[in-house]
Formats: structure tokens, C-alpha cells, sequence
């Protein structure tokens, strides 16, 4: 396999930041520090560097019937000039990934699935009748996210009119010369756009909206900024071994149409899920970790999927999976276990941080 | 990275040790906080603890990771630092001061089988590739 990079590896490095391999690419894991970085988005504006996000391009008067089968959102009824969120899923009804699609043109697609999930969500496609073209080194892909993103992309941008798009719309963009586009789209819960720049002008945009006030931010602060928000994580909340409804993702389901893996789905949905997802609120200091057991006084309530250190609220937050008869309601006190030692804390319905705390800060 | 100070000892696992009179203070180094990142939980053993040196005697967490802090020493914790357990960032700030872990009752020549700072910052600068 061709060796994969952003071609802002080198922007990234005379800033300092401190890479991780993630799905065969460096990324930057971190500049300034994780909290520091994800208060910057909370409190006015960061920029994210996720070029290694997968870039599926389908063509063609069939390619969206193909996505559709493939995809278990609405896609005939995706507008150009519109994305949406969808799963693609196993016959089984477990998830081979979550992913946006961007209606490009009439006959024209943009699927962008997680870096690690590209091959099998190409896969995926093609067994639906697609024909994808990897386009991994046509863009870099720049997430511009806070409070202040509005402001700040008209500054890097004057020309470009971002700020009149709607939530889940794109437009196509002047970009340093070359033309890319920009959408309404994020990961951190806060306003924002995700800018695609062609690959060969990417540092130059990047430093545009670096000059503009944005502060860089890595990987690291993506995730607690959306594990704050109680949003899914492939590998984590999402997997082959977990369905769409354990998942809470049943509003990710256009139940009109067919797609590959409803059948089991549909099975799913008339018995109700096995399994649900619940979020756990620390009350004493610890971080909960993936793995670690959520407990009340005489069982197992369940295991967390992702848990980490709330810079917002200052304590452990977590995400945790557990059998759907025994889901424990918001308020009841419950524990981890941590490493041989109890956290006392909290259930709770994420997302953990609200509108009101955000803005807040 | 910062200098490591003359005035104690450094093992491999990133720890420093240094001598205080009849007590050893223990905490981590400034290359150690910098692997971490942002410091966010400090587990640490309470007063009257029995901590063997090169075994694991608390633990450090961070955003990234979470890590076991292994003694530079064997002896008994004459008092932890509650500043640092209230307040982790100071690891990332102050590694060698503020940032201390434990106070340690031991025996204080075996400090000598440690790392000086000169051989520390070769050691690191080794790892470091």
C-alpha cells in the first residue's frame, strides 16, 4: 500500500506538534496540550487537520441507486449540495463504519468514511454495484470548530460566503487559487465547517486560517471534544459486534428504504436492542477507560466504550454499553472500576456537556 | 526539555529521587510529564505505605494515557503530596518542585545505584531516537 500523508506534515511539524499513527498516517496528536486545545474549541475557534479521513468518489447514472443499497440513509432523497450521515452495515446488521456522503452533482458522490474503514466500505460498495475511486491525496480536509468559526473562516476567506450555509450543506470554494469546497459539517458539537482543500494548496489554506485566529488542534482534543458530546466512535461506540439501534444511531436509519443489513435490523427493531448505551459522570477524581466495568452495589451494569477526562467539566465522563434490561436510569449512582480501585460517579444521558455549559465557558 | 537537576538521582522509568534531610522525595521527570501531556489524575500511595524500589507505586493519568509511577526506592511514605493530587497540572508545570509525589523513609545510599542527571539526559536523549 502507497504510504499515505497529509500534506500538511511539514506545517504541522514547524508547529510542534507531537504526531500518532493512526490507519497508516502521522497525524497530529497534539500542539499546545489536549485541554488547553479543546478549551480553544469550546470557548473560540480551533482547526483540525483530518486529510486522513477516507475520500470515496462515485460517479455515474447508476453509482447512486449502488450507495443507496449500500447506505443506511435516504440517498435519492440527498440534494446537491447536501450531505448526510449514514452506517453502512454487516448482513448481520453490525456496523462497518459511519460515514458522511456528499452529494457532489447530479451524478456525483463524496463518501468519507474513517481513515482505518476506507478498503472495507470501498468493498462494501462495490458489492452494491458501486465503482469508488479512492481520491485519499486530492484533498486535505480542515475542521474549523467553535464559537468563533463564523468570523474567523469570513477572515481566512473573505469571498467565500461559508457563513450562509445550513447545517449539512456544502459550496463549492475559491481555495488559494485552486477550488475546493466547504460544509457545514464537525465532530466537536460546537458550530463550524469542514473545508476541502485541494492537496497542493492545503499548507497555504491552512496557514490562512491559522492567520485568521484559529488555534491548531490534534487529534487528541477531537476526542474528547466529541466524547463530551456523547458521539459514536468507530472501534468504539460502533463496530462489527454492535448494531446501529445498541448504538442509539436509529435516527441514522431511513427506515423507507432498503439497504444491506436491514433484514437483521429490522429483527432488531421488533424485539428491541440487546444491548443499549448509557453515559457515567464521575464524582470523585479518576478517569474511566474503555474496558473498565460500570457497577452498582451487586452487578455489572455494563462496560465502557470510550471514557476520558471532561476538560469542560473538569472529571471523568465515559460512554458504556450494557445489557438493554438491565440499563440503569440517569441519576442512579453507579461506579467504575478502575485499575483495582472504585470511581464513584453518576448515570447520565449524554451528551455530557450541554448548549447552556458551552457557551458558558 | 528542561535541565534535570544535579541534586538527585533518575532511574529509567523516568522517575527522580532525591535525598532531604532523613527523607527521600520522590516524583517524575520533566521528560516524563512531556511523554504525558496533560496530567489530569494522580493516584499515589497514603502515609505508612510499603513501596519497593522499581515496583509500581501509584499511577499518573493523563489525557492520552494512563501510566504506573514505579518507585526509585524501597521504604515507607512518610507523606504524599495532596497539593498534586488536588491539582495535577502541577506535574506538567513543576515536575521537580511543586510537582513532587511522595516523601519516602529509606535508606538513602541507594539513591546511589540511580542515574546522576548527566546520565539521565544521555539516557533520554538516547530513547528519544
Amino acid at each position: 500500500m502507497t504510504e499515505r500523508r497529509t500534506p500538511l506534515l511539514e506545517a504541522h511539524a514547524e508547529l510542534g506538534a507531537k504526531l500518532t499513527e493512526f490507519a497508516g498516517w502521522d497525524m497530529p496528536l497534539q500542539f499546545s496540550g489536549i485541554v488547553s486545545e479543546h478549551n480553544s474549541v469550546r470557548s473560540s475557534v480551533g482547526v483540525f487537520d483530518v486529510s486522513h479521513l477516507g475520500k470515496l468518489r462515485l460517479e455515474g447514472a447508476s453509482a447512486g441507486k449502488a450507495l443507496d443499497r449500500a447506505v443506511t440513509a435516504d440517498i435519492g432523497a440527498l440534494e446537491v449540495g447536501r450531505a448526510t450521515y449514514a452506517l453502512v452495515l454487516y448482513d448481520d446488521g453490525g456496523c462497518v463504519d459511519d460515514l458522511f456522503v456528499y452529494r457532489l452533482g447530479s451524478h456525483e458522490w463524496l463518501v468519507v468514511p474513517n481513515a482505518a474503514n476506507v478498503q472495507e466500505v470501498a468493498r462494501a460498495l462495490v458489492e452494491a454495484g458501486a465503482s469508488p475511486v479512492d481520491e485519499w491525496s486530492r484533498w486535505a480536509i480542515l475542521a474549523v470548530q467553535g464559537p468563533g468559526s463564523f468570523e474567523t473562516f469570513d477572515r481566512a476567506f473573505p469571498a467565500g460566503g461559508a457563513g450562509e450555509l445550513e447545517l449539512h450543506s456544502w459550496k463549492g470554494l475559491e481555495v488559494c487559487g485552486d477550488t475546493g469546497f466547504v460544509a457545514r459539517t464537525g465532530y466537536t458539537g460546537e458550530r463550524g465547517f469542514e473545508l476541502y482543500a485541494p492537496s497542493a494548496v492545503a499548507p497555504q489554506a491552512y496557514g490562512a486560517l491559522l492567520d485568521a485566529g484559529c488555534a491548531p488542534v490534534g487529534l487528541g482534543a477531537r476526542d474528547t471534544l466529541r466524547l463530551e458530546m456523547g458521539y459514536a466512535l468507530y472501534g468504539h461506540e460502533i463496530s462489527p459486534d454492535i448494531n446501529p439501534l445498541e448504538a442509539g444511531l436509529g435516527w441514522a436509519i431511513d427506515w423507507e428504504s432498503s439497504f444491506r443489513g436491514r433484514e437483521a435490523l429490522d429483527g432488531v427493531r421488533e424485539s428491541g436492542p440487546a444491548r443499549r448505551l448509557f453515559g457515567f459522570l464521575c464524582k470523585e477524581r479518576g478517569v474511566p477507560r474503555a474496558g473498565y466495568a460500570v457497577v452498582d452495589e451487586d452487578r455489572t451494569l455494563g462496560e465502557v466504550t470510550s471514557g476520558n477526562y471532561s476538560p469542560t467539566l473538569g472529571t471523568g465522563i465515559a460512554l458504556a454499553l450494557g445489557p438493554a434490561e438491565s440499563t440503569p436510569e440517569a441519576g442512579r449512582a453507579a461506579a467504575v472500576e478502575a485499575r483495582g480501585r472504585r470511581i464513584d460517579g453518576v448515570i447520565v444521558k449524554p451528551p455530557f456537556v450541554g448548549k447552556g455549559e458551552r457557551t458558558k465557558k | 526539555m528542561g535541565e534535570s537537576p544535579n541534586d538527585r538521582r533518575y532511574t529509567s522509568q523516568h522517575e527522580w529521587a532525591r535525598a532531604d534531610g532523613d527523607r527521600i522525595v520522590v516524583g517524575i521527570t520533566d521528560y516524563a510529564q512531556e511523554q504525558l501531556g496533560d496530567v489530569v489524575y494522580v493516584g499515589l500511595p497514603d502515609e505508612g505505605a510499603v513501596i519497593a524500589q522499581g515496583e509500581p507505586m501509584g499511577e499518573v493519568e493523563s489525557t492520552k494515557s494512563v501510566s504506573d509511577v514505579y518507585s526509585p526506592v524501597s521504604g515507607t511514605v512518610l507523606e504524599k503530596n495532596a497539593d498534586v493530587e488536588g491539582s495535577p497540572e502541577l506535574l506538567n508545570s513543576d515536575p521537580y518542585s511543586k510537582g513532587w509525589l511522595v516523601a519516602v523513609k529509606g535508606d538513602a545510599s541507594s539513591l546511589e545505584e540511580l542515574m546522576t542527571a548527566e546520565e539521565y539526559e544521555e539516557f533520554v536523549s538516547g530513547s528519544d531516537g
